[in-house]
């Protein structure tokens, strides 16, 4: 993907998360994740992204 | 706003001057080609333009000194060829400091550090700092130096009536009403403009949320001058902070607001100086601080539909309002005036018909919205408005400590200069080039001889490469200047010229027509098409 590209994604991910009702939000990241780890298709690759992602949420 | 018991010009470190009003009074209502409305610093380069091109304006200003504040303070590259052409440059380049870097961190941890284009060929660096009052004070000195500049300090405009061929506008200053009559009227009166409300003309679009304060601060603090960005800092959790340079030792300081603070309460003195104590703790400053001067200042994506009303043209602020992120509110409006005051130069010099200028507002208006298109994003990033915004933006934030690719949404996309692609006086491009400025962008700047192609530009300039038609075949009209440029410099390879190639580049540095094999006659029709004809084209 080009950076071009990731932005663009990154924008449309901002716009349908205001675009749904609130309460939905949490089902539709995860429905779009469970897509996008379909789309990898490499199961380590996938869950090493979730290893990856529980990073740096919370301040240290 | 300054410091309790400070006034609102005592500087601690920049000397306001005081002008008074005019005092010799016999010309006041003579006529003047030119009335600028507005001594700020797009008022001024107004003027400077004009001057350039052999042409004599009033400016009008009501205060009796320059705007208070540093205010802009990030001048672009583009901006500095705008000084270079009035021949304001020199205090600029030795005043301000140049810088090619940024870099944001987010909890305290670097993100990203990006760098402008730039290289040891280039004649500026991308980006300058200086305050406010010094870009007034050395466009007021060079002003101030030109027999076709006149300024009246304390003297404020009025009303604005149409006449034939002229407005005339009312004028107001310590010693009397008065009135004169001007051919054309340059409106440089700032995001209020008096001008704009006498016209009942209004801005459209939107206000953002975001609101920021920014202070200026003394303090000796070794850094170099790149710009930082802090996200969801120690100082601020969940806000932005923005540190950049200036000289003097001053240093300015953005952090967003709360959506729950109120500007007034946000706006004390205790308040600043708490929440300044506090980034200055983060940045690791452990030395003291004086306050110099702070504001609130918030985003909006404002314009005119027109630029243009009757004679009137509006420049500069009075024109548009844009977010301060990307450093576009005071570039964009010199760009107004490089592009209005070589074309109302050339209408009154009698080489150009008054058709020229019918191209101000499709090109100008063009590169307000292309800016705002650029500050919204850097916007949204920096204050995001809505609730899916936000959690995207601080998903790549979090995201960016482990993945770079995540803090390149950070950048925040600093001014390049527009292309006036679909402006009437832009010609189709030669699809025979591959490469190099097509018609409608800013000129490339190779360096040429002992310095730069800019610096030999004047007028309108025809390009000729290798042993393509020279001066006598070219220079058939007064203004156009011939440069000859060999094959196999620098020059050749930044326009994918071979021999035979022909540019043609308008006085404000963009390219108004190319062709990779090129004739006289085809430079003389353009340059037709765009003087005599441009207003038929629409
Ligand atoms: C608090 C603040 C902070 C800012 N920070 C930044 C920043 O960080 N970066 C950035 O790029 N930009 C910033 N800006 C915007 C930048 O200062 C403006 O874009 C720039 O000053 C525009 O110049 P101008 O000449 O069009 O208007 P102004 O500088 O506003 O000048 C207009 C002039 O017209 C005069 N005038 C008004 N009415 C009349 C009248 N009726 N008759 C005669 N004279 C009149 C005024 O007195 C004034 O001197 C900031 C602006 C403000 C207010």
């Amino acid at each position: 993907m080009t950076s071009d590209e990731f932005e663009t994604f990154y924008e449309a991910m901002a716009e349908a998360i205001d675009a749904i009702a609130p309460e939905y939000t949490e089902v539709f990241l995860a429905k779009l994740c469970l897509a996008l780890g379909q789309e990898i298709g490499e199961g380590e690759k996938a869950l090493a992204l979730i290893a990856d992602c529980r990073k740096d949420l919370a301040r240290e | 706003m300054r410091p309790a018991g400070r006034l609102e010009l005592d500087s601690l470190y920049f000397t306001y001057p005081h002008f008074d009003g005019p005092t010799d009074r016999a010309h006041l209502s003579d006529d003047a080609p030119v009335a600028i409305v507005g001594a700020g610093p797009v008022g001024l380069t107004a003027a400077l333009t004009l001057a350039s091109e052999g042409v004599r304006s009033v400016v009008l200003e009501k205060k009796a000194t320059f705007n208070d504040g540093s205010r802009a303070i990030c001048i672009a590259r583009q901006s500095y060829y705008i000084l270079d052409r009035i021949g304001a440059l020199k205090p600029f380049l030795e005043k301000s400091l140049g810088w090619t870097t940024g870099r944001t961190f987010y909890r305290g941890k670097q993100i990203l550090e990006f760098k402008m284009p730039d290289s040891e060929a280039e004649r500026f660096r991308p980006m300058y700092n200086l305050q406010q009052q010094y870009i007034e004070q050395f466009l007021w000195e060079a002003a101030d130096a030109s027999p076709l500049i006149e300024i009246r300090w304390q003297s404020a405009v009025t009303d604005v009536a149409d006449e034939n061929d002229g407005v005339r506008l009312s004028v107001s200053d310590p010693a009397a009403d008065y009135a004169f009559k001007a051919d054309w009227v340059l409106a440089a009166d700032g995001a209020h403009s008096p001008v704009r409300k006498m016209r009942g003309l209004r801005l459209q679009g939107e206000n953002y949320e975001g609101r920021y304060v920014i202070a200026d601060v003394r303090m000796e603090h070794d850094y170099p001058t790149i710009r930082r960005a802090l996200f969801d800092p120690v100082c601020r959790p969940g806000g932005t902070v923005l540190v950049h340079r200036q000289p003097d030792n001053i240093w300015r300081i953005d952090y967003q607001l709360r959506d729950a603070e109120s500007a007034e309460e946000a706006t004390r003195e205790e308040e600043v100086r708490r929440n300044v104590e506090a980034v200055l703790a983060d940045i690791g400053h452990t030395g003291g601080y004086d306050l110099e001067w702070w504001s609130v200042y918030s985003a909006n994506t404002l314009a005119l539909d027109d630029y243009r009303d009757g004679r009137i043209f509006f420049i500069g602020d009075s024109a548009h309002i844009v977010p301060i992120f990307g450093v576009r509110g005071l570039n964009n409006g010199l760009a107004d005036v490089q592009n209005i005051g070589w074309k109302l130069g050339w209408v009154l010099n009698g080489r150009a018909g008054e058709g020229l200028l019918d191209s101000y507002t499709p090109e100008r208006r063009g590169a307000t919205l292309d800016v705002f298109a650029n500050a919204s994003k850097s916007t949204r990033f920096m204050t995001p408005p809505s609730h899916g915004w936000q959690v995207m933006r601080d998903a790549a934030l979090s995201l960016a400590l482990t993945k770079p690719y995540a803090g390149a949404l950070a950048n925040p996309r600093q001014m390049v200069p527009y292309t006036y692609a679909d402006s009437p006086v832009t010609l189709a491009d030669d699809p025979a080039f591959s490469s190099g400025p097509a018609p409608g962008s800013v000129a490339a700047d190779p360096p040429l001889d002992q310095g730069h192609l800019s610096e030999r530009l004047s007028g309108f300039t025809v390009l000729s490469f290798g042993d393509g038609p020279d001066k006598g075949e070219l220079d058939w009209m007064e203004g156009v200047t011939v440069l000859r440029i060999g094959l196999e410099t620098d020059g050749a390879r930044a326009y994918d010229a071979e021999e035979g190639t022909l540019y043609l580049i308008r006085p404000d540095m963009h390219v108004a027509a190319r062709w990779r094999q090129g004739e006289p006659d085809g430079v003389e029709n353009a340059l037709r098409h765009i003087l005599q004809n441009a207003g038929g084209a629409r």
